[in-house]
């Protein structure tokens, strides 16, 4: 009887470190590089930081947090199962979009649209190596660049992949003024880089369109695709509190303590999906490589697109804007801006890459909930 | 039908429809400032 309870208080007491295997090491070891590049490179801490930290906390043996009655099961429930958390991140990314650029210059939502190519030519490559079709989907997805609109459609097909394509694309959304550059410089020519785009002919954008726009998009877009409605009309939905100017307490609250509140959630509930066992396969590695493959189509597609915009336009457009088409706002700007402004000091293209950007915002949401609808209907 | 193909279809259908819906969305958006209050 002693000995039954002396092998049971061993267990108790150093039964952590004799569950730790190979895959806990080197999770932790991940979850660690996550807090680096947060902390110290400063790439999406908001994110990569929690993420890093639950990645910690559920290689740790024995703790139960992911069981049953565990807290960040609890959490996992409560926002990534029900796919709670990334709508209501929408609501708050909604919040802090001022659509007026594009609305000044609507033929450039088209550049938004194009910026989702990179998500099929992933899914087929996907499909290519291996994954299947589901998978293939969840994959593709990180080509849109937008974290919730990734972590909503992961959630749904496949939530064993959750963990690693939330960390690629986040890992790649930080990693924009890096991979872009290259990209923009090998598909346009000098002469088309230092292009000038004016802002005389753009339009005022009046207070009745900019509230009349999120309800219209809405309308139209769940009209088309039904299934994207709790992506899409929480994004309108923060726009049009932000843009109706009568519930400033709403949009403070939901620019700041609901976004950093549902982060927060979020991050540690991603990590804690990182299970060792789950997340150190082959194709978390296929995953990082095919999500780099999605931002540069992306981006190429994008500046293709603005190329073919100018020979039916008369007013051009400068190429490199068409690299802002993807979702990453408004880092995707940012670099349009100054690499522009490298080549031609005098080129000032940053509204007009805001515009492209926020068009990408709308471009990504609509591809998921077009792709969700049409895996609805292929079934 | 195999994975590719049903990717391939996904491709079509998806990007297709994306650009439709996109340029619905840009239809009108040049409608409401057509006939935009003047700021």
């Amino acid at each position: 009887m002693f000995e039954g309870n002396l092998s049971n208080f061993l267990a108790q007491v150093f039964g952590g470190i004799l569950s730790f295997g190979w895959q806990n090491v080197v999770m932790l070891l991940i979850g660690g590089l996550l807090l680096y590049l947060a902390i110290v490179k400063d790439y999406e801490p908001l994110l990569l930081l929690p993420i890093g930290f639950g990645a910690i906390l559920i290689n740790l043996p024995l703790t139960g947090l992911m069981g049953d009655e565990g807290i960040l099961r609890a959490l996992y429930n409560a926002g990534i199962a029900t796919e709670l958390f990334p709508c209501l991140l929408f609501v708050g990314i909604g919040a802090m979009t001022d659509f007026g650029p594009l609305l000044s210059n609507p033929r450039i939502l088209l550049l938004g649209g194009a910026g989702q190519f990179g998500i099929y030519m992933t899914l087929l490559l996907a499909l290519l190596l291996g994954f299947d079709r589901l998978e293939a989907l969840s994959v593709g997805i990180i080509g849109a660049c937008d974290g919730p609109t990734a972590i909503y459609v992961t959630s749904q097909f496949t939530p064993h992949l959750l963990g690693p394509i939330s960390v690629a694309a986040y890992s790649y959304m930080a990693l924009v003024p890096i991979i872009q550059p290259p990209v923009m410089r090998l598909l346009t020519t000098k002469k088309e880089r230092v292009m000038v785009m004016s802002y005389a002919n753009l339009k005022p954008v009046s207070r009745t369109i900019k509230i009349l726009f999120p309800i219209m998009v809405t309308i139209i877009t769940i009209i088309i695709a039904p299934f994207g409605a709790p992506l899409m009309g929480m994004l309108m939905f923060g726009n049009l509190i932000r843009e109706a100017g009568v519930v400033e307490r709403l949009v403070k609250t939901a620019e700041n303590e609901l976004s950093s509140l549902i982060t927060l959630f979020l991050g540690l509930t991603i990590g804690a999906t990182m299970d060792g066992h789950v997340f150190l396969q082959w194709k978390t590695l296929m995953i990082y490589g095919l999500g780099l493959v999605a931002i540069v189509g992306d981006t190429a597609a994008g500046i293709m697109m603005a190329k073919l915009m100018n020979v039916f336009c008369k007013e051009k457009i400068n190429p490199l804007i068409g690299a802002a088409g993807i979702s990453a706002f408004p880092m995707a700007a940012r670099v349009v801006h100054k690499v522009g402004s490298e080549e031609n000091k005098q080129n000032y293209l940053l509204m007009h890459a805001m515009g492209v950007n926020t068009g990408g915002q709308i471009g990504s949401v609509l591809a998921a909930s077009i792709m969700l609808a049409l895996v609805q209907a292929m079934k | 039908m195999t994975d590719m193909q049903y990717g391939v279809m996904l491709t079509i259908f998806g990007g297709g429809l994306t650009l439709i819906a996109l340029g619905i969305i840009v239809a009108a958006i040049y409608i409401m400032m057509a006939f935009q209050p003047k700021p």
